[in-house]
């Protein structure tokens, strides 16, 4: 009887956690281009709209409380939906981190100052292609897309060092814009933690088809121990 | 199965007929017994009555037993039944049997009690058959009752002879019923396996060669009906199935993405364009969720509108790839009630090209006020003081000349552009080897690259096949292309003009030891004003490559470059074999 009932309301939360992370992918692209554009209206709304985004996390995080609690789920149902409150509280921070851009963009506001806005644009684009396809292999519990989506930050990281090696370069040559390079530094942290979550989510959609819980290697993170609350 | 149905239908009929003949037989026997025992009584009875006229003289005369008794005798003589005789009142006069075997006490035998109150009766017994008469006086007075005893095997026929003749005909009569219901039922049952046979095959979509039964009557005309029905049918089929593939072939080959969503919420059609749209094959999408496949809650937000029986239309920008999509969804409440479709129109290219043109626009208004603001300058100082003073004046007037020069440059390259773009530049086409369009590029440029520092190396294979060109603008190609690896390579570099082949087509290029170019700029230097290097806005219009690659492209060839930062680049075309 409660069979249904159960593949119902799971197919209904991954729905819900797709359209969590759409959420997320839209709000780091809208903050990326809010910046680009020095856009503090867009801004704003990226900020405020990261409201959304916890309640969405908060209401599917109680309905899997809900199935844990009424439908006492085993095996892999189990799994899929620990795996679900994992990967919203994922989500959830990368929409942190996507309001973090949002709030340095209000603090910049119409300072003349370049940004690298090409690299950052790119690694924004490819952090949301790679959550994008980390959230159609969860879905589809495609194992091997799980596995290869990591690989793909080597790019970000790359990226992430240029714009750290141009930064360094314009603070020594102009030390009045350290305050100005500080805050683009962390706008591409942002970015590049996000790539980092989603290899996480990816960890999860191999732990609910194997029942595996491995750890990704992604090699290059020499400050992976930080714990970034924003 | 079809011999099935047959014995289903045939094996009941069978069995009728043959209970049928069974009881017909049997009551027939029974009948003929009765008949034949009803006769013999009758037989008996008249004899009784021809013994009791025989016999009534000799009632009350003096000898009246013996006589009666010589009668008995007589008569059971020659008949071989037994004769006995009684008086009025029922008590023994005479019989022809001996003294044990007569009746006792006749007169309660129910046959006498017959006889004296209707003159005659009959009686069957286990094993004889009794027969009585009442002996009467011309005037009806009874005088006596006269008693036969007949065997029963007399009265009864015997059947053994009736009983196998019946056997022998039941038998004969089965046999001719089996065989000739067998003809019949094939006979009416054969057009209805062929009709079954030809209906069957309509219902796997054959409308086409069917067998139909000619015969009997009442089938033909159900053929003829399911004819016309199998040939209407096959006609609305065709038709139906001509304008499913009409509507495939729109919906596959339209650029606009179409996906319907049922209303439980699951996809039910998706178009290659759609697919194409959200990375998703045909396979994977039909029948999952309309999230799955959209994605993006903006799109799951305008369906949800659109479920709600409420048109919408929107136009946005979304995903990582940074699609600008006109998205209309739009609820289908008469033609599949309950389900949405949803149409897109990617306009992403369009946007871009606008972009482009806005960027074009930008950067020439840009390119134009660098040397006019610089002319402006100069020839505000010129005016403020600096005509006094002759020798300054001059080298502001050659400065001013620089940059009314560079400025006729910029214009000179944006009107060859347009005009090259618009297809408007006569291109003369000759066969030409390849060395004689490198050498003039050569000697043209020698000079130039030894006042740079650099040297410069023409490599050139005589046996190379002619290609088909324009001489003078495939020179001026070349020449724009050593133009720029002088602008980027360090003194002391080398630049080499050469040309190899490669299958039908001739690949010229022109190498340089130059700083290289970024991996990120390789695909945009053909644009018009992109110069990788934003900081040398010195060094040129940013159109000649642009250019050039118009002409290459003009004379059917393809420009592309190969470059490693502080390596070099190397700068390709090819023109095809004449």
């Amino acid at each position: 009887m409660p069979r249904q009932t159960l593949d119902r309301e799971i197919h209904h939360l991954q729905d819900e956690v797709l359209l969590l992370g759409s959420m997320v992918e839209q709000a780091m692209l809208n903050a990326i281009d809010a910046l680009k554009r020095r856009d503090t209206a867009a801004a704003k709304r990226v900020y405020n709209d990261d409201e959304l985004i916890n309640e969405k996390r908060y209401a599917i995080e109680n309905r899997v409380l809900i199935l844990f609690a009424t439908q006492q789920p085993i095996a892999h149902d189990l799994r899929l939906l620990a795996a679900i409150m994992e990967v919203i509280t994922e989500l959830e921070r990368m929409g942190d981190y996507a309001k973090g851009i949002a709030k340095i963009t209000l603090k910049i506001g119409d300072d003349e100052t370049p940004i690298p806005i090409r690299e950052i644009s790119r690694m924004g684009d490819l952090a949301v292609g790679m959550l994008h396809r980390a959230l159609s292999a969860f879905i589809a519990e495609d194992v091997n897309m799980a596995h290869r989506i990591p690989q793909e930050d080597d790019e970000i990281d790359e990226l992430y060092n240029q714009v750290y090696r141009k930064n360094v370069a314009a603070m020594i040559a102009n030390p009045e814009i350290i305050d100005h390079s500080n805050l683009i530094m962390w706008v591409v942290h942002n970015i590049e933690r996000m790539a980092d979550r989603v290899t996480n989510i990816c960890e999860r959609t191999i732990f609910i088809a194997t029942g595996e819980l491995i750890e990704i290697d992604d090699s290059d993170d020499e400050w992976d121990d930080d714990e970034d609350e924003d | 199965m079809h011999r099935r149905i047959r014995w289903r239908i045939a094996l009941p009929y069978i069995g009728l007929l043959l209970l049928t003949l069974l009881v017909v037989t049997v009551g027939t026997i029974q009948y003929i017994r009765e008949r034949e025992t009803e006769l013999r009584e009758t037989q008996y009875l008249n004899l009784a009555q021809r013994i009791a006229t025989e016999a009534l003289v000799f009632y009350g005369t003096v000898g009246e037993s013996a006589s009666l008794a010589q009668i008995a005798e007589h008569n059971a003589e020659i008949l071989g039944i037994a004769v006995t005789f009684l008086d009025s009142q029922g008590r023994l006069l005479a019989s022809s049997l001996p003294l044990d075997e007569q009746p006792e006490a006749p007169s309660q035998l129910s046959v006498v009690h017959q006889a004296r109150a209707e003159g005659q009766g009959t009686d069957i017994s286990a094993n004889q058959m009794l027969a009585a008469a009442s002996i009467q006086e011309p005037d009806g007075q009874p005088v006596g009752i006269v008693l036969l005893q007949v065997p029963l095997i007399d009265v009864q026929i015997n059947l053994q002879p009736i009983r196998s003749l019946a056997v022998v005909v039941f038998l004969i009569a089965s046999l001719a019923v089996l065989v000739l219901a067998l003809i019949v039922w094939d006979r009416t049952l054969k057009p209805i396996e062929t009709l079954t046979i030809a209906t069957e095959q309509m219902g796997s979509g054959n409308f086409k060669n069917l067998n139909f039964p000619e015969n009997p009557q009442e089938l033909s005309e159900l053929s003829q009906a399911l004819q016309e029905m199998a040939q209407h049918l096959g006609e609305q089929i065709e038709a139906l199935s001509s304008e499913r593939a009409t509507l495939s072939a729109v919906l596959n080959q339209m650029t606009d993405g179409v996906i319907i969503a049922n209303d439980e919420g699951r996809v039910e059609l998706l178009n290659p364009a759609a697919e194409r749209l959200f990375q998703m094959d045909e396979k994977s999408g039909l029948g999952r969720s309309v999230v799955e496949v959209l994605r993006y809650h903006q799109l799951v937000d305008l369906w949800r509108t659109a479920k709600s029986g409420q048109r919408e239309s929107t136009m946005l920008e979304i995903g990582p790839r940074h699609m600008f999509l006109q998205v209309i969804g739009i609820p289908l409440k008469t033609s599949l009630p309950g389900s949405t479709m949803i149409l897109f129109q990617d306009l992403t290219q369009l946007r871009r090209l606008e972009t482009v043109r806005r960027d074009f626009i930008s950067n020439v208004s840009h390119e134009l006020r660098t040397p006019l603001a610089s002319l402006k300058a100069l020839a505000e100082t010129l005016q403020e003081g600096a005509l006094e003073d002759p020798p300054a004046a001059r080298r502001f007037i050659l400065r001013m000349e620089t940059e009314i020069d560079n400025l006729t440059q910029l214009v000179n390259e944006l009107l060859e552009l347009s005009r090259i773009e618009s297809g408007k530049v006569p291109v003369s086409f000759h066969r030409i080897q390849p060395c004689d369009l490198l050498r003039p590029a050569y000697e043209r440029m020698t000079l130039q690259v030894e006042r740079a520092g650099l040297e410069l190396h023409l490599d050139c294979q005589q046996e190379l096949p002619a290609v088909f060109a324009d001489p003078d603008r495939i020179t001026q190609v070349l020449i724009n292309l050593v133009h720029n690896a002088i602008k980027f390579t360090p003194p002391g570099g080398k630049i080499t003009l050469s040309a190899y082949r490669d299958g039908e087509q001739i690949v010229f290029y022109v190498k340089d030891t130059g700083v290289g170019i970024a991996r990120k700029d390789l695909n945009r230097i053909f644009e018009r004003f992109y110069k990788a290097d934003q900081a040398r806005t010195g060094g040129g219009t940013g159109l000649g490559l642009s250019i050039a690659r118009h002409m290459i492209e003009s004379h059917g060839g393809y420009i592309w470059v190969e470059s490693d930062e502080e390596i070099g680049s190397t700068f390709y075309f090819t023109l095809p074999i004449a």
